[in-house]
């Protein structure tokens, strides 16, 4: 591993792995123990020599949503932010930058501090609400609509000033139809996932719709029985 | 424009073991795309590398595994730069696609091989109990690695690298 990138890693794992979570390659891994969890991947782009370049992607997890994805495999092994319900790219500048910008660039020592302090500052905040959300669908409903309304506050803000402002927005991008669907598949509520996924592109045997589908009859049936 | 892969790729022999879990690929900071083979083989894409070479991580996972071990530094899906290398020492580097090698490097770097390697690599596969087949390896050493790395599926299985059986 570059020299730089090595001192960057050990700066952040230390708060990672305090706070549960594996590493194995670029990926960090967090597993609650229904299986919900938190993916965070150093993903590496193109950088000059002597540089090394990266983003930071960060996704929550939920358990029957990595089910269906991995079906056999370990997911705990694989998950990646894309097999997420909520993801966020990391912005690598602070707030007094004029407009954000996801690249962590490390080029000297200095900039390994920097980036380390911004990842680290972002985890303090972030692991614990995001842990907040594992498993807990209302929990994450109630997030949505608080993102929701504070995305509305920031559109008009910056239609108001002609400006963005850091801060202003909240992080991260929630699936709010994929989290809905399994809610009412956990509760057994046949009909509401039905309505949910009513107009998903994908309806097939082997698509989400029809997984979630098949939990909410199986908790249906679960709760007859 | 069509841009091609370029990265390292792996085979080795680590039976249940995935190729990211190797101290030698862990060291790399990489995920590693893992395809299982018969006889506990797998081929491993891990993506740009910027500190290592197929020589040093084929020499490096040859002695972690005990096992013989291959490194490809793939170009553009267009060519490799390859080592095979044995745990008791002794390496064969080759070239997948030797003419666009060729045409990539200065008259002055460029280094011809693959009229030594198909000799070495018929040893080479050997010494892991493999049956390779002369005339299919000659054949995959001629070919590009491919955009979905065909070339080099081809080519282990030149080198008697099976398929899993259902």
């Amino acid at each position: 591993m570059n020299a730089l990138l090595r001192r960057f890693v050990e700066l952040i794992e230390a708060d990672l792995a305090a706070a549960g979570f594996v590493r194995r390659g670029p990926v960090f891994r967090y597993f609650d123990l229904e299986g919900n969890g938190i993916a965070l991947d150093i993903q590496r782009t193109t950088a000059l020599r002597g540089e090394v370049e990266f983003f930071i992607n960060v996704g929550v997890l939920l358990a029957p949503h990595l089910r269906y994805y991995f079906g056999q495999d370990d997911p705990r092994r694989d998950a990646m932010p894309h097999h997420s319900v909520w993801h966020h790219r990391l912005v690598a500048t602070d707030d007094t930058a004029e407009l954000p910008d996801h690249t962590f660039s490390l080029s000297t020592d200095t900039d390994v501090a920097r980036a380390a302090t911004i990842v680290r500052t972002w985890l303090a905040e972030y692991i614990p609400r995001m842990k907040s959300w594992l498993g807990d669908f209302d929990a994450m409903l109630a997030a949505i609509d608080g993102d929701r309304e504070r995305s509305s506050r920031a559109r008009a803000e910056r239609l108001a000033s002609g400006q963005w402002k850091a801060g202003r927005w909240p992080d991260g991008t929630w699936n709010a139809g994929i989290i809905r669907a399994y809610a009412h598949a956990e509760r057994g509520d046949v009909d509401a996932v039905t309505a949910e996924t009513a107009s998903w592109h994908d309806s097939g045997p082997d698509s989400l719709a029809a997984d979630a589908l098949a939990i909410a009859n199986q908790r249906l049936t679960e709760r007859k029985g | 424009m069509i841009v091609g892969y370029s990265g390292l790729v792996i085979i080795a022999r680590t039976g249940g073991t995935r190729l990211d879990e190797p101290a030698c690929v862990d060291d790399l900071f990489v995920a590693v795309t893992d395809n299982v083979r018969a006889g506990g083989w797998r081929i491993g894409f891990l993506g740009p590398v910027d500190d290592t070479s197929p020589d040093d991580l084929a020499n490096n996972l040859a002695l972690e595994t005990a096992a013989p071990a291959i490194a490809l530094s793939v170009f553009d899906s267009d060519c490799a730069l390859a080592t095979a290398a044995n745990p008791s020492g002794g390496a064969v580097e080759f070239y997948l696609n030797e003419e666009i090698v060729r045409a990539l490097v200065d008259d002055d770097r460029f280094e011809p091989l693959n009229s030594q390697a198909a000799a070495g690599l018929l040893a080479w596969a050997e010494k892991a109990s493999l049956v390779a087949s002369p005339d299919r390896l000659a054949t995959a050493l001629e070919g590009s690695p491919g955009p979905f790395g065909d070339g080099i599926l081809e080519f282990t299985r030149a080198l008697g690298i099976a398929e899993l059986r259902d």
